[in-house]
């Protein structure tokens, strides 16, 4: 009997099944193709998928040492097994020596499952919970059965050891195994995120964030499509909107909740919630295909969502996403911060997506909420998000004399003021800056009255048109003049001018004032006694920081002006951003909790007496925060209390010339 | 007569921002294309240069109704080119803000326009409902205060400031848009022909002294209304209350005492 089950039964089940994932996996890619092109060349991202695994994903997955030696065992142990199973049970090809292969294989996947059991006891409440409370067990029962059934197959044990009704029971457990690991991989449960995942991390949107690249930068929108095809739109609409290998990323989650550990707005119980996010797009765009496993959630819901239940979110392919699937209330809670998007373990682009339906909701709808609207008439009137004259952009210098472009036509470094010139808390920091540049020697100029907006805060609007449009205004006026580098505090402006200028014909050397001070001070140029007193913590800006991976300039700049350096719990790639970024303060949803206040909280744990900064808008968030709490100080700030005057200021501002890197 | 059979056309024109000058769309137009979303069939109509449609396509932005351009020569009166097309297309609404922000600024046109149409103007409107009899509008008045007035179409409405605020334009649907063409009536403007423009001098001000010490101080300057003195007087006659006009103004100085 048993003779004669074990040759058929088995092979049939694994031939079954893996045909059934790849009716699965066409079906699968068919449904992301419906999404818009973006064309990823396809071998070169094929090759590419093993590498990415190994580093990038490896390297984002082991920040959490517990689950990625976890997923190392069960991944690893399943993939070697799948190809042993095929080559022993299929083509039965050398059972003894491929079958003891195989047994190994299989136990250490069991070792794995049986940690992905240990987690799901008592599961973190950012695990989604559902068909995921299924996975460690069909994990266990495609090892365990599969293991066992080897035995005599590989000659470990005399080949009629099993009665054949042990056999039967053993084949209906592997065959449960087989239905989760290869019929759900494709056609919908947990593990389809091994097949969407390998495919995303090749044909990623983002073809330079891997192998150590960084890709931060916001994609132009091609604003002549309505003009030239009347039924075009601008920005997302409905799934179907977004690029194809989008769709791919978001079938890809794994519903780890990293993101929502991590979001400062889901946090602070704004309705926002990442992997809510992309779920919501998930059950859009598989409606028809997948309403068994997929159109369930079984995570996290959005804080405080207006009474909108986690099953109300319907839709499909072709229907708006926003008040079907999701609220707009969420996606303008978002504060671009990338703290999502860089604790991803499958590479997804939250941010991307979220400013993606921001423009269909500002460009198309004339949706923007809050202040937005307001603020975008004031761009597009004035160039400056507070509707401040725009001749009064150097007012904040009279006293100065601050050397302008139009005049010299040709500096070192150009100062970038940003929108920061309008504001006294700014201006401050902005003094500071001049001081410095001045005591270093530098030969600087600024753009003046001529300087307009970034961009920054239009484009994270949705605004792409008065981005764009500012963007070609700078670019055009810093074409006309020469210098060597931009150097800005304000770390958006920083961002925007690097990473999203170039696209529009504007490519440039940006510093950050801390890189640029930090070179300074390195160089010898900038003196500091190193006697800073009481304790300091120092807060990154994500558009530094996340977005630019900056973060030893200021924290060696704080070290040499002799500082008690203490640092927060979440800081670096980590920090908890200040809740001033992506027009989060103009669309001002509200929560339970200001996300100001918990960074303050952060900064209160260590007992630092200063909060240092690097940037205007997280100066004013922070500031903001009512007492007791550290003082907020610049970088320039203190740079300014512990700069050692080494000769007089120069008067004219032109001082011998000098090297600068 | 049911409102839905009502036809309404909302006067647009150009504005100009007051810090930058760039053309945008004038507030207060915006504010009444605005009003004029909810009242039956609605066309948006600017009398001036075809050369324009572009800016005015930030109403059309707004997705309310669609925006035509009554095209005239420069030195034509938009007043007789809009009563001539009035003569001619019936309209039971015309909405107009109160003041145009570029040009003679005059705020004349929606006067001039009912005075030649034979129609009933009512200003500083800042709400309209429909209903069987025909518009219940409520009237802005100083301090906050609101009036109802009933009226029944055809008739001229100017917008005040404290009407709803006009929808975002959206820059898509702005884009999208078309603008009508029409030809308009063509009389010279001859009193316009006759003025002489300068721009305006700036007069030096008065620097305040600021006495607040407080930021709460500063606050309450802000905010509080700083209009002193004054009675309610409920006269219950008219000699009565002719006397407290008197007394008042003799106390201004408007009215010599003797």
């Amino acid at each position: 009997m048993l003779n004669s089950l074990l040759p058929s039964l088995l092979p049939f089940l694994v031939v079954l099944t893996l045909s059934l994932w790849v009716i699965g996996a066409i079906r699968r890619v068919n449904m992301w193709r419906q999404g818009q092109d973006n064309p990823v060349a396809f071998f070169p991202a094929i090759k590419a998928i093993i590498p990415r695994y190994l580093n990038d994903l490896h390297h984002v997955v082991e920040r959490d040492k517990y689950i990625s030696n976890t997923h190392v065992a069960t991944a690893g142990g399943f993939v070697l097994s799948m190809v042993l199973i095929i080559l022993v049970y299929v083509f039965g090809l050398a059972p003894e020596i491929l079958g003891k292969l195989l047994l190994a294989s299989l136990a250490m996947m069991f070792v794995g499952a049986c940690f992905v059991a240990k987690r799901r006891i008592n599961p973190p409440s950012r695990l989604s919970k559902g068909p995921w409370m299924r996975l460690p067990k069909s994990l266990i029962s495609f090892s365990l059965s599969f293991f066992i059934l080897t035995l005599p197959a590989s000659g470990v044990i005399s080949a009629d050891a099993f009665g054949w009704v042990l056999v039967v029971i053993l084949s209906a457990f592997s065959f449960m195994g087989l239905t989760e690991m290869l019929f759900g991989m494709t056609w919908g449960g947990p593990m389809k995120h091994a097949f969407a995942g390998a495919l995303h991390l090749g044909f990623h949107p983002r073809q330079d964030r891997f192998n150590g690249g960084r890709s931060t930068g916001l994609k132009a929108l091609d604003l002549n499509r309505p003009m030239v095809d009347k039924d075009a739109k601008l920005g997302v609409e409905m799934p179907a909107d977004f690029k194809w290998n989008q769709l791919l990323g978001f079938d890809a989650c794994v519903q780890c909740g990293r993101c929502e550990s991590m979001c400062p707005a889901f946090a602070a119980g704004q309705p926002l919630n990442p992997k809510k996010v992309i779920q919501d797009i998930v059950i859009g765009m598989s409606h028809a295909q997948d309403a068994t496993t997929e159109a369930n959630y079984y995570g996290s819901p959005y804080p405080e969502n207006q009474g909108v239940e986690v099953k109300d979110h319907k839709g499909n392919m072709h229907q708006p996403i926003v008040n079907g699937l999701i609220e707009p209330e969420t996606l303008w809670s978002c504060t671009t911060c990338r703290a999502c998007v860089e604790e991803c373990p499958m590479f997804i682009e939250h941010v991307d997506a979220i400013v993606d339906m921001r423009r269909f909701l500002t460009l198309e709808k004339g949706q923007t909420p809050g202040q937005g609207s307001q603020v975008i008439d004031n761009l597009i009137a004035t160039d400056n998000p507070n509707g401040y004259n725009p001749t009064h952009r150097m007012n904040w210098a009279a006293d100065q004399n601050l050397p302008l472009m139009k005049d010299v036509k040709r500096t070192q470094v150009l100062l970038w003021m940003g929108d920061a010139a309008f504001d006294m808390r700014g201006q401050r920091t902005l003094r500071a800056v001049v001081k410095l540049l001045r005591s270093a020697n530098v030969e600087f100029a600024v753009l003046g009255n001529e300087e307009k907006d970034s961009g920054d805060l239009a484009r994270r609007l949705g605004d792409e048109a008065t981005f764009q449009r500012l963007a070609n205004a700078n670019i055009a006026t810093l074409r006309q003049y020469h210098f060597d580098m931009i150097v800005t505090a304000d770390p958006h402006s920083f961002h925007v001018i690097g990473n999203e200028y170039g696209e529009l014909g504007g490519q440039y050397k940006v510093l950050h004032h801390t890189t640029f001070m930090n070179e300074l001070s390195e160089s010898g140029r900038l003196h500091l006694k190193d006697d800073l007193r009481g304790k300091v913590t120092y807060h990154d800006p994500c558009y530094l920081g996340r977005y630019n991976g900056e973060f030893e300039a200021p924290r060696s700049l704080l070290k040499s002006m002799g500082a008690d350096f203490v640092e927060m719990e979440r800081s670096n790639f980590r920090s908890r951003c200040c809740g001033g970024g992506g027009a989060a303060p103009i669309t001002d949803i509200p929560g339970e909790k200001r996300i100001p206040d918990m960074r303050i909280d952060d900064a209160n744990a260590t007992g630092a007496e200063i909060v240092a900064v690097a940037c205007p808008q997280c100066a004013l968030m922070l500031e903001g925060v009512v007492t007791p709490r550290p003082e907020v100080k610049d970088i320039a700030e203190l740079l300014v209390e512990q700069l050692v005057v080494m000769q007089e200021p120069a008067e004219s501002n032109k001082p011998a010339p000098a090297e600068v890197q | 007569m049911p409102l839905s059979q009502l036809t309404t056309h909302t006067l647009l024109s150009l504005g100009k921002h007051p810090l930058s000058g760039r053309t945008r769309r004038a507030e207060q137009d915006a504010k009444a294309f605005e009003l004029a979303a909810k009242l039956g069939q609605c066309l948006g109509l600017h009398a001036g240069n075809y050369q324009d449609a572009d800016a005015l396509k930030s109403f059309a932005g707004m997705s309310i109704a669609p925006v035509c351009i009554l095209e005239i020569e420069q030195s034509a009166d938009p007043v007789a080119a809009l009563s001539a097309y009035f003569k001619q297309t019936k309209s039971d609404i015309i909405l107009t803000g109160s003041q145009a922000e570029r040009g003679e600024s005059s705020g004349m046109l929606p006067y001039l326009l009912a005075k030649s149409l034979d129609l009933p103007v009512i200003n500083q409107v800042c709400e309209v409902e429909q209903t069987e009899a025909g518009l219940n509008i409520t009237q802005a008045l100083p301090r906050g205060a609101r009036r109802a007035i009933s009226v029944k179409p055809p008739c001229i409405l100017i917008i005040d400031e404290s009407a709803p605020e006009a929808r975002q334009t959206a820059y898509g649907a702005a884009m999208r848009a078309e603008v009508g063409k029409l030809q308009g009536y063509n009389e010279t403007d001859t009193d316009a022909a006759s003025f002489n423009f300068e721009d305006a001098s700036k007069k030096p001000k008065r620097m305040k002294k600021i006495k607040a010490k407080t930021a709460a101080d500063r606050f309450k300057a802000a905010t509080v209304s700083q209009a002193k003195g004054g009675q309610v007087i409920e006269p219950k006659t008219s000699q009565e209350g002719a006397e407290a006009i008197l007394k008042l103004l003799k106390e201004e100085g408007l009215v010599k005492t003797n």
